[in-house]
């Protein structure tokens, strides 16, 4: 913290002409010092929108959908809707594999159904409209979006919708996406895309599945670096932790972050 | 018209009878058919009447309910007549409705024809034992309905039509009740040996208001025909309709959200004064060519901000198809309610405690109106709040409410994990066995389970229908990963079969 102050209010100043983070203070720290150090605003900044992807190459997860990813978005929802006392709105397509919402489920990962609305939309384009309008709506917590062929224009208008309604948006790749159409991955004017894949579980001493393993990518971060971690999530605590950094160069966030101040 | 024998609850052929209290003990208001057929009757106590009848089922009667009740019966036999009313206090205790056909008649093909109308109609709410009186006073209408309908003959039945004019002959050979005179009044007139009406005509009227007041004779009077009897209407029900007839036919989006505009404007000053605020709303628009549209919106509470509801009917408006154009428009509120009833609170007792904060009201006003944008768009069945119920079976955990149940509990009890996806039970072919098998094969892949845990066995409710169920239904759920950690929840079932009930993440 050697910068001086005026540093410092030019930075806010493009960050404001940038348009995201626009009161710096609406932020969500994750409490995991891992990932907020790596997230320039210190947390998971509220009013914008977020991707979060599977593994469109993974074969395994063309049977069951992007899940891991949807488990991250879930914890993500669920720490908005605990912050914000409001509900969240669940998007989907009705009839998709993605209509197949479990509520004990998603409260087992911290989303009590008392702030979960779901909405089924007839098509893609409905389900953008939804969100688009729930983000608009400063009483939900947060908006969970499930659609295909979501294009910049439409990307743009969730983060515009995001901004204007101070409603974080998350969007999550649908189920049943191939490589072909590019698996929900399509490049989306979002602050944040993160790419959540499932890894082994570490062995534990009783017969039985210990914490999940989650391979956590921070792909893209408006004015901050990708990085990667191996998060665990514990069912039975309920607590996300992580589990180990992956030394690939790109993945250590601390030493972005100080080049990025120097 | 009199009332219906009293509905039982357990079924028409069991004795029932409805309880008041008269002074120290409780004494039957009303029967019904099969405990009159026992033996017991209206104003016995019920203590004698549970000699009589042991079984005899009794509840208390509300005589409030009953008073609405008639009200709203009154209130929909406007359809036959603008002018009915309900029989009050006065009118010698058992409940009826009055409507006054006057020049009505014809229009539902002669008294006759109405009188039956009337009866098929009432029947078919439910009313076992309705009878009708049509004749020229009120007071021959009353008895002819208690003393001369007959409930299984007479044409048509149940129905009394005194011709025209014939009133004094029939009513004269009625008993003294037939007056609607007080029991105390009826109970002396008894004594005295005044059995009939024509009895009571016959005497001369000076004595006669002496020594009973002037009720009798002016009862009697009334039913003749030599006095009048006013009758006093209730109010009349104004419906929440409004119509707009457009100059010329209109069928641009914007003309038609602008006139709806304008009759939701219309509603506001009634809505305000009755303190008010429409829950379901029907717009009907008439085309030039004959066909007439519909669009229906709800809300998820009472409201009458004219802009807002605008806004929930421009979400139906998309595939209006107006044709050569639209020449009125009416828009009736199907379901209004009291204004100042509050949706309860979203969240209580969690986190920061919301409700507390200032503007927490305005935030879930703002999420109320959010959900009916979406309902009006999606249809109302596709946005729904999951709600727990108390179940093992993980399809009856959840239901879905359009609004968040009062009362409900805040979330599922503890159990082992489940799925944030369930699926439909999909069958895998199994293709190294072990319990759980080691590979197997679905959606078209071969999974290899590393590690598994389980079994949590989740059996059928047996205390549902008449037999238990067999102990091979019993199903047991494991949690499998795969080498990559792709987590399923497997399933076998009675048959043991395995399947795939859901995805962990």
């Amino acid at each position: 913290m050697s910068h001086t102050p005026s540093l410092d209010r030019l930075r806010q100043r493009i960050r404001v002409l940038e348009g995201s983070a626009r009161d710096a203070g609406r932020v969500l720290p994750l409490g995991l010092a891992a990932l907020d150090d790596a997230l320039p605003w210190g947390g998971l900044p509220l009013g914008c929108l977020h991707q979060v992807v599977g593994d469109a190459d993974d074969p395994a997860e063309a049977a069951t959908g992007p899940v891991a990813a949807l488990g991250f978005t879930a914890l993500l929802a669920a720490r908005l809707a605990a912050r914000d006392g409001g509900p969240v709105l669940w998007c989907v397509r009705h009839g998709s594999a993605d209509d197949t919402l479990y509520p004990p489920g998603l409260a087992q990962l911290g989303l009590p159904p008392r702030q979960l609305m779901i909405a089924r939309a007839g098509d893609d384009g409905r389900v953008l409209w939804c969100m688009e309008e729930g983000l608009r709506t400063p009483g939900l917590a947060a908006v969970v979006g499930q659609a295909r062929a979501v294009d910049l224009i439409a990307g743009r208008r969730l983060q515009l919708a995001a901004e204007a309604g101070g409603v974080t948006g998350l969007l999550l790749a649908p189920a049943g996406q191939g490589r072909a159409t590019g698996g929900g991955t399509g490049s989306v004017a979002a602050t944040t895309r993160w790419r959540v894949r499932p890894r082994p579980a570490a062995p534990v001493d009783w017969p039985g599945l210990g914490p999940a393993r989650w391979d956590v990518t921070l792909e893209r971060c408006r004015g901050g670096r990708p990085a990667r971690w191996t998060m665990e999530w514990d069912d039975e605590t309920h607590a996300l932790s992580v589990a180990a950094p992956l030394r690939d160069g790109s993945g250590d966030a601390s030493r972005g972050r100080l080049r990025r101040r120097a | 018209m009199t009332r219906p024998g009293a509905v039982c609850a357990g079924g028409r052929d069991r004795p029932f009878a409805l309880v008041r209290e008269t002074g120290r003990a409780a004494t039957l208001h009303a029967v019904n058919r099969a405990a009159e057929a026992a033996g017991v009757f209206a104003g016995l106590p019920l203590t004698d009447a549970r000699a009589v009848v042991p079984a005899l089922m009794a509840r208390p009667a509300a005589p409030a309910a009953d008073v609405a009740a008639l009200g709203a019966l009154a209130t929909w036999a406007t359809r036959h007549t603008p002018w009915t009313t309900i029989e009050g206090p006065g009118d010698g205790g058992a409940g009826g409705i009055w409507l006054d056909i006057t020049g009505c008649a014809h229009l539902f093909g002669g008294e006759a024809a109405l009188a039956r109308d009337l009866r098929q109609r009432v029947s078919g709410f439910g009313f076992s034992a309705v009878r009708l009186g049509v004749a020229d006073t009120q007071g021959a209408a009353w008895a002819a309905a208690r003393f001369l309908a007959e409930d299984d003959d007479g044409e048509p039945p149940g129905v009394a039509l005194l011709p025209e004019g014939a009133q004094r002959q029939l009513l004269m050979g009625l008993p003294v009740e037939a007056l609607r005179l007080p029991p105390d009044v009826v109970e002396t007139l008894r004594r005295l040996g005044l059995r009939r009406i024509a009895d009571l005509a016959a005497l001369p009227r000076a004595p006669l208001t002496a020594r009973l007041g002037p009720l009798v004779a002016q009862r009697l009077d009334h039913a003749l025909g030599r006095a009048p009897e006013p009758f006093t209407p209730r109010p009349p029900v104004v419906p929440w309709r409004e119509t707009l007839a457009f100059p010329e036919p209109i069928g641009r989006t914007e003309d038609v959200t602008r006139a709806i505009a304008t009759l939701c404007r219309a509603f506001r000053p009634r809505l305000e004064r009755a303190d008010k605020g429409a829950r379901r709303l029907l717009l009907e628009m008439a085309r030039v060519d004959g066909p007439l549209l519909h669009r229906m919106v709800g809300t998820s509470r009472p409201m009458r901000d004219a802009g807002a509801l605008t806004r929930l009917f421009r979400e139906t408006l998309d595939g209006l198809d107006a044709g050569f154009g639209i020449e009125a428009m009416t828009l009736t509120l199907t379901a209004v309610e009291p204004f100042t009833a509050k949706q309860p609170a979203f969240v209580r007792g969690t986190g920061a405690a919301p409700s507390a904060t200032p503007g927490a009201t305005g935030r879930e006003a703002e999420v109320a109106l959010l959900l009916d944008r979406l309902r009006a768009r999606l249809g109302a069945a596709q946005v729904v709040r999951p709600a727990p119920r108390q179940s093992h079976d993980p399809d009856a955990a959840v239901t879905h409410a359009e609004r968040a149940p009062a009362g409900a509990p805040g979330t599922w009890p503890a159990t082992a994990p489940r799925p944030p996806r369930l699926l439909a039970p999909e069958p895998v072919e199994v293709l190294e066995e072990d319990t759980p098998p080691t590979r197997f094969r679905w959606r078209r892949r071969d999974w290899r389970v590393a590690r598994a845990e389980g079994p949590e066995r989740i059996a059928p409710a047996w205390w549902h229908g008449a037999q238990p169920p067999a102990p091979d239904q019993a199903r047991d759920h494991w949690r499998v990963e795969d080498a990559a950690g792709h987590r399923l929840w497997l399933v076998r079932d009675g048959a043991a079969r395995w399947c795939v009930r859901g995805v962990f993440p």
